[in-house]
């Protein structure tokens, strides 16, 4: 029996030849990243009796440090000016070789940017949309702090081999149409517990004809579906990426031509159209133009999941020439430093500018509601990774969350739109 | 008085909730950095609000599908037990918040079909074997039945927590070694 990406993933760092769906193994990791909460950790350790808290780390190469949900510290009350005062202590007490304060930003793309993690490999961050280097055929998958600081005491964590789902996405995507509404397609149409404990693997012409940003972004996204892992297969789009960046020699992993999946779900990537869900989750999509009746007061572009190159260049090329509605406040926040400079090299941040966007400096805050904080009554879209209710501050605001293109048209027009009418 | 996870029983007042709690509903990010005591405040506002008032120590929560979606964060965890949440069981709970929760010592289970066997208020039994998560309502006797937790994780729950037991690994390794 062959085995999926996720099993070869879990055999080959657990030392063995073979694993299937439902067994559990040790397997050994080969990055992890934890931001400010690792303060936490450290104080729950000592909370537990373990001596002068976190002491032990068994490979301190293995281990990257930042600070990205509050950057710089942002709150009056000086609680994460404080933390940040902790973490930074901890880190030279334990003297951590990788760690970036608040200078490189959002943990996942500085992972992805600086070559901490590559194909085949097994990466563990303490944050749930850790399934994003599944878009470079990593597994990568989110813990808490306390998982982790058993991780960082051995190096090995236990995981049951998920089942896996095959997500096959044939054919091409139209003008305008970007892994974003690819993500919500499976969410509108499959729910939110689809990929529930599995390993998500992605297939198809459309995939392969997909940029890696687009990619990254549904294996970001795919937490929202449950996942353990979201998979796709290396190819030379991840080679040019991942090859000057590596730091170590990998090895991709492939699925075996008769791998078994728990289910195969074929999804025409031509029919697609730029969706929208509606707040205050993932389940109720619809295509943007039956939205237009939505006046928006914030437009975001960025986050971890859509704060790539090509989300800021589909920003700017949509508001190029124009300007953003004047009852509106468009965010945009590339996701890290390093995308950040070549937006800027690329003239996108001159544009976005000139557009009266807001251009941020690369962190969490616009996603999670640390700034562009939205208050009651108010409605946002956003190309972030989440529209709970209450996220991005009130529980009384309202949340749509849609591609790059699509944010950046609803911002010129001051109400929600297909951005096809602008491209 | 607590004993080995083969016979462990949790018993209290329901409240109960839908599909799709998240953590952000859990644990609201803008109090998520003031502190448990403040954050328990705000557990649950957004579609509950004042939910602390009407906890008294012990009680479960019972909720619908895919508990506990979205961050990974563990103050949605840890606010349970300083609210006084004994147990939380759902039709189905998300992966990262299962996982933090029994890493923390603070118990949840899935129980498919719990939302429907239990209204607001009534009282419930979690029963937790080497065989299965055993729910029954006491107040109307309905029962309904979860997978047994994994033994890896038995393990865990047993130790109290992964850091219990990561503090006996390293007190062991240091006592072999001396």
């Amino acid at each position: 029996m062959g085995m999926t990406m996720a099993e070869k993933i879990l055999a080959r760092h657990s030392g063995r030849k073979v694993v299937s769906a439902g067994d559990y193994v040790t397997a050994e990791v080969d990055q992890v990243c934890i931001y400010d909460s690792i303060v936490e950790l450290n104080e729950d350790m000592e909370h537990a009796g373990l001596e002068g808290g976190l002491t032990r780390i068994w490979d301190k190469d293995r281990i990257v440090v930042l600070i990205d949900h509050s950057c710089p510290a942002m709150d009056k009350n000086v609680n994460s000016a404080i933390k940040h005062v902790k973490e930074r202590e901890i880190v030279k007490r334990l003297g951590l070789p990788h760690f970036f304060d608040v200078k490189a930003g959002i943990c996942h793309q500085v992972m992805l940017d600086k070559g901490f993690v590559a194909p085949g490999e097994l990466v563990l961050v303490a944050d749930s949309h850790t399934t994003i280097y599944g878009g470079i055929n990593c597994g990568g998958t989110g813990v808490g702090e306390q998982e982790l600081a058993w991780v960082l005491a051995k190096g090995s964590l236990w995981f049951m081999v998920p089942p896996a789902v095959k997500m096959n996405v044939s054919g091409r995507l139209g003008v305008g149409v970007m892994g974003k509404d690819v993500f919500l397609k499976v969410s509108g149409d499959y729910g939110v517990e689809v990929g529930s404990y599995k390993s998500m693997e992605w297939g198809g012409d459309a995939i392969s004809a997909m940029s890696l940003d687009g990619r990254i972004c549904i294996a970001n996204q795919s937490v929202e579906l449950g996942a353990k892992f979201s998979l796709f297969e290396c190819d030379q789009k991840v080679l040019d990426f991942v090859t000057p960046r590596a730091r170590r020699p990998f090895t991709p992993v492939a699925p075996d031509a008769d791998a078994e999946y728990e289910s195969v779900i074929e999804i025409d990537g031509g029919k697609i159209v730029p969706l929208v869900a509606q707040p205050h989750g993932f389940e109720v999509v619809k295509p943007a133009d039956q939205y237009e009746n939505v006046l928006i007061n914030e437009a975001i572009v960025g986050g971890c999941a859509n704060g790539r190159l090509e989300d800021i260049a589909m920003a700017a090329k949509i508001l190029k020439g124009r300007k953003v509605h004047h009852d509106v406040r468009c965010i945009i926040g590339p996701a890290s430093w390093e995308i950040y400079m070549a937006a800027m090299n690329a003239g996108y941040l001159q544009t976005l500018i000139e557009a009266e966007c807001l251009v941020v400096h690369p962190h969490c805050g616009p996603c999670t509601g640390v700034m562009g904080t939205l208050a009651p009554g108010e409605v946002c879209i956003t190309s972030t990774s989440r529209n709970f209710k209450g996220r991005m501050g009130s529980p009384e605001a309202f949340i749509y969350l849609a591609s790059p293109a699509t944010v950046a048209a609803s911002a010129v027009t001051g109400h929600i739109t297909d951005p096809r009418c602008f491209l | 008085m607590e004993t080995k996870i083969g016979t462990k029983i949790y018993q209290g007042k329901a409240h109960t909730f839908g599909d799709s709690i998240n953590t952000d509903v859990i644990s609201p990010g803008r109090w998520m950095r003031e502190g448990l005591e403040v954050l328990k405040l705000h557990t649950m506002e957004a579609v509950r609000k004042d939910f602390y008032k009407d906890v008294t120590p012990g009680d479960i929560i019972v909720a619908g599908r895919n508990f506990g979606c979205g961050s990974h964060r563990e103050p949605a965890n840890s606010v349970m037990k300083v609210l006084g949440i004994s147990a939380i069981v759902a039709d189905s709970v998300a992966r990262l918040y299962f996982r933090n929760g029994i890493a923390m010592g603070i118990p949840v289970f899935s129980a498919p079909g719990v939302s429907k066997i239990v209204n607001e208020g009534d009282e419930v039994q979690v029963k937790v074997t080497e065989e299965a998560v055993e729910v029954t309502n006491i107040t109307t006797g309905a029962k309904v039945f979860g997978k047994p937790i994994p033994e890896v994780m038995r393990s865990v729950v047993e130790a109290g927590g992964i850091l219990a037991l990561l503090k006996a690994e390293m007190e062991h390794e240091k006592q072999t070694s001396s």
